[in-house]
């Protein structure tokens, strides 16, 4: 793995040869392992050490980027030239902005040395464990054990774990992250459990793969019931699937700049019920990401909504340039057209667990996934999906036995203006969510299974 | 290189493998966007390593490098065959590879005009003329154009003596419009939507689509979707554009017919799929019109190439035929399922440092008898739906719930009024059952995918989706309303 002395010759190789006002350093990647099961058996086991240099240069109001993974003199070299080059032809905009200022900061809360020293045989016993469990009941498990050191993301993206630029700004971060994921089978009846963690040893395989199987032969032999309009407690895992459109299509400082979000002029107005509080919190126990983003700037602090009230989008220094807000530490590496994104997201909840939620619903369903969502309408924030691996019908306050998956499509604005009641959160790694009970969740569909 | 990577697999083999292979890839791309009066991309990207494959005690294992020195090669096998040892420890059956003649040659997409040897200030002034093209109105809040191009130099050796080079090109791109008028956020994109249109082959791509004579056309017609009337709920008979089929064809026929999906290996991630081993060879996808037809030999397909990443030679094959399924997308290891002695040459990865795994070909709706204008003439109350926008599926690929950017209404066997926010819902077989026309050859178009996402951990890969133009009969719309 690249440390921070070996990026900084890098750093300083980079900056020697570029002659443009500002340049910026983003370096990624690292060294990831992941073993892939399905079929009760270990179907791929990977390993794999990359990385991605980022050099971007801006000469006046004009910026060029290229990537290399050419560590060498002449490969830095190059890619500088390259980046050069392609500042040099461009025409001026003011959307290139000069580079952040910020002085040096390092994390290394979440890196855990044993972690990045797992094993492939320590990973298959992972896998073990899950095969054992699932094999006592008749159960199909698949899943993936994961370990990883830097900043490789979950569909192979790469994010800075260390950016520097010559106006005196320094990040460096390590990290460590440990997945088990478990999708257990059983004849019609599927269940799905996952955790993640920053150190392999606060997983537990074992339990990850009860709670899979568990749900599975619950969610045995479902029914078909009819598709309408029903109350729903949201389980935390698919209330973070709804909450990361909300975050796109509404909070992203981009969208607003290009009124585009539905919310754009709304600040300071009430939008969504008064039990609804959606913050940034980089200081949260339970989160571990990289508290700088893809310019070096810090995460800050902070709440989208209190009590319905929108208070704050999520910025990038241009984002927050164009629509004369502060910059809030949540942009990609630059440039890009997607705008800003949470990082840390935490929506307050209530006290009561799961139970409690399921408990207070007289007829409605318990949805614990949901799947493929994707835009219908980006000014109403309708957003379609599926239900996935287990939805059961509820009656007078319990889980009367399992249904068939259902389609959604359901407005974002309206459902967190129907949120009956939030349970207690829950630490997921990536987010902290309650679960919800929302009122008139709108199924549109049903399939086969 | 040849001789660091034929040793690495030489270690693979001295350290126990029964079989080993190495991939050496070097790729290079080019990106430009220009939005909104500006630059708003301007990128070179580049990478390169070796990936290296083993099988030891009949269980996989895949290791990686971007340090291309032999010491780093040989450590890159030595790790995948201790992987492999790991791996061994939790499987059923040892995995036996479908046989395939370990060629020597090379493969080179053809094309007329390298488009890295074009000048990026050519580029851009057109990327810059298309864009300021495109603001037709001040409800225009954002338009772009842009282009890509991307390279990828193979080398792929193995234990089996196979050694392989590829050059493969992909060219593309196109422009799209963003109209808001705050009420209704509309969109036009052209070829197609997700960053245009791009197939294996050179600059001249780009000479071909009428990127410019389109422009005021797709730019009116995202303003003049904030006025149109929604799309109507009910059922509707619906004849779908080559965006939208090749979006379909991909989502409901391409990933249920992935061979690893159906036996489970995919579950945890995209899912399983309906199409179970029973059903291959008998079982009613879609009406008789329906011909859906793999190839990897396609000129200018995305995912056209000599061979796929475990040396396997480019295939052409029936998916479906006359309405029934009748083949699946395969690798060497799972080609006895469907009790073939070959590899169908499905298993491609996304660079070096992924291992290969199944991969959609390149996978078109054959051409039917029907004129596009006399198929509108034949419909009398129907809608036109033109480019995709959104799309939803569940994860054993039946429901489906697709959008596009517009619509027209087809009344009487004439197009008539303009429909925006128009969508589908259907479940596959039903789907495919109802189609009851495909047009001719002479409307057989290439449309492209060249961002479908797979696997843990992910992987993109790209394919080409050809079709014409096709009806299917009530089918319920304006679902979301």
């Amino acid at each position: 793995m690249i440390g921070e002395k070996e990026f900084g010759i890098i750093r300083d190789r980079v900056f020697a040869a570029s002659k443009a006002d500002d340049t910026e350093v983003s370096l990624g990647g690292g060294h990831e392992n992941l073993t892939r099961f399905g079929e009760n058996r270990i179907t791929q086991n990977v390993s794999e050490e990359r990385y991605q240099l980022r050099v971007r240069v801006r000469k006046g109001r004009r910026q060029g980027l290229a990537t290399t993974n050419d560590f060498t003199p002449e490969g830095l070299e190059r890619c500088v030239g390259e980046a050069e080059a392609l500042a040099a032809i461009q025409a001026d905009s003011d959307r290139v902005l000069d580079m952040a200022e910020g002085g040096e900061r390092r994390e290394d809360g979440a890196w855990d040395e044993a972690t990045a020293a797992v094993s492939p045989t320590e990973r298959a016993a992972w896998v073990e464990a899950a095969v054992e469990t699932a094999a006592r009941e008749g159960l199909e498990v698949g899943g993936i054990a994961l370990t990883s050191e830097g900043t490789i993301a979950d569909y192979g993206e790469i994010e800075p774990f260390a950016v520097a630029n010559t106006r005196g700004l320094h990040r460096f971060a390590k990290k460590t992250r440990a997945i088990f994921e478990v999708s257990a089978q059983k004849d019609d009846g599927a269940g799905r459990s996952r955790a993640l963690a920053r150190r392999a040893g606060d997983i537990d395989p074992a339990k990850v793969a009860e709670d899979a199987c568990r749900r599975a032969l619950e969610s045995r032999e479902p029914r078909q019931i009819e598709t309408k309009p029903y109350t729903v407690v949201l389980e935390a895992e698919a209330v973070r699937e709804l909450l990361f459109f909300l975050h796109y299509l509404g909070f992203n400082g981009l969208a607003v700049a290009e009124k585009r979000s539905p919310l754009h002029d709304k600040l300071g107005q009430k939008v969504f019920g008064e039990n609804i509080t959606l913050r940034e919190d980089p200081a949260h126990p339970d989160l571990f990401g990289t508290t700088f983003d893809g310019e070096g700037v810090d995460t800050a602090s902070l709440s989208l909504v209190e009590g319905g009230v929108l208070a704050s989008f999520l910025h990038d220094r241009l984002s927050a340039r164009l629509t004369g807000q502060t910059p809030t530490g949540h942009g990609l590496s630059q440039p890009n057209g997607w705008g800003a994104f949470p990082r840390f997201p935490v929506l307050d909840g209530g006290e009561g667990g799961l139970d409690d939620l399921v408990g207070g619903l007289e007829r409605g369903l318990l949805v614990t996934r949901l799947w493929y969502l994707n835009v219908v309408d980006p000014m109403q924030m309708v957003v379609t999906g599926m239900t996935r691996d287990g939805t059961f019908l509820v009656e007078d306050g319990k889980v009367v036995g399992p249904v068939k998956n259902f389609r959604f499509n359901q407005s974002l604005l309206d459902l967190f203006n129907q949120v009956e009641a939030l349970g207690e959160p829950v630490g997921l790694g990536d987010a902290v969510l309650p679960p919800l009970r929302v009122r008139d969740f709108r199924f549109t569909s049903g399939t086969d299974f | 290189m040849k001789n660091r990577v034929l040793e690495a697999v030489d270690t693979a083999r001295s350290r126990g493998a029964e079989y080993a292979d190495a991939r050496w890839v070097q790729a290079r791309a080019e990106e430009l966007n220009v939005k909104n009066g500006a630059l708003a991309v301007a990128e070179s990207r580049e990478t390169q390593g070796v990936g290296v494959r083993v099988l030891k005690n009949g269980a996989w294992g895949f290791a990686s490098t971007d340090r291309l020195d032999a010491d780093s090669l040989n450590a890159a096998a030595a790790r995948a065959v201790e992987i492999a040892e790991a791996s061994a420890r939790v499987m059923k059956e040892p995995v036996q590879l479908a046989a395939e003649p370990a060629a020597q040659a090379r493969f080179e997409t053809p094309r007329e005009v390298d488009p890295f040897t074009v000048p990026r200030e050519t580029k851009l002034d057109r990327l810059y003329r298309l864009e300021e093209s495109l603001h037709v109105d001040d409800r225009v809040k954002v338009a772009q154009a842009q282009m890509h191009f991307d390279n990828q130099r193979i080398l792929f050796v193995s234990t089996e003596g196979a050694v392989l080079e590829q050059d493969l090109l992909a060219s593309g791109g196109g422009y799209a419009v963003t109209a808001t008028d705050g009420d209704s956020i509309q969109r036009r994109s052209f070829p197609d939507a997700a960053g245009g249109m791009h197939l294996s082959a050179g600059y001249e791509v780009l000479d071909e689509y009428g990127l410019e004579d389109n422009a005021a056309r797709i730019a009116d017609e995202a303003v003049a979707l904030l006025s149109a009337d929604p799309c109507p709920a009910g059922e509707k008979d619906i004849i779908l554009d080559w965006s939208q089929l090749a979006l379909q064809v991909h989502e409901s026929c391409g990933h249920p017919s992935e061979l690893d999906r159906v036996l489970g290996m995919e579950a945890n991630f995209a899912g399983r799929s309906f199409l179970t081993t029973e059903k291959l060879g008998g079982f009613r996808y879609g009406s008789d019109q329906v011909n859906i037809v793999a190839d990897n030999t396609l000129p200018r397909g995305l995912a056209t190439r000599g061979w796929d990443d475990e040396g396997v030679a480019a295939q052409k094959w029936h998916v479906v035929k006359d309405g029934v399924f009748s083949g699946y997308l395969t690798s060497r290891e799972l080609a006895h399922v469907e009790r073939n002695t070959r590899s169908r040459g499905c298993n491609r990865a996304e660079g070096w440092n992924r291992i290969p795994i199944i991969r959609m070909p390149n996978l078109g709706l054959a051409p039917g008898a029907w004129d596009l204008d006399d198929l509108i003439a034949d419909t009398e109350d129907g809608i036109w739906m033109e480019t995709n926008r959104s799309w939803s599926i569940d994860q054993m690929r039946l429901n489906f719930q697709f959008s596009t950017e517009i619509g027209w209404e087809i009344k009487g066997g004439k197009k008539a009024r303009m429909l925006r926010d128009c969508n589908y819902q259907s479940r596959t077989p039903d789907f495919w059952g109802a189609c009851d026309a495909v047009c001719s050859e002479k409307w057989w178009r290439p449309f492209g995918v060249m961002n479908c996402g797979k696997g843990e951990p992910g992987q993109i890969a790209r394919m080409t989706h050809g079709s014409a133009p096709a009806r299917f009969r009530k089918i319920r719309v304006g679902v979301s309303q």
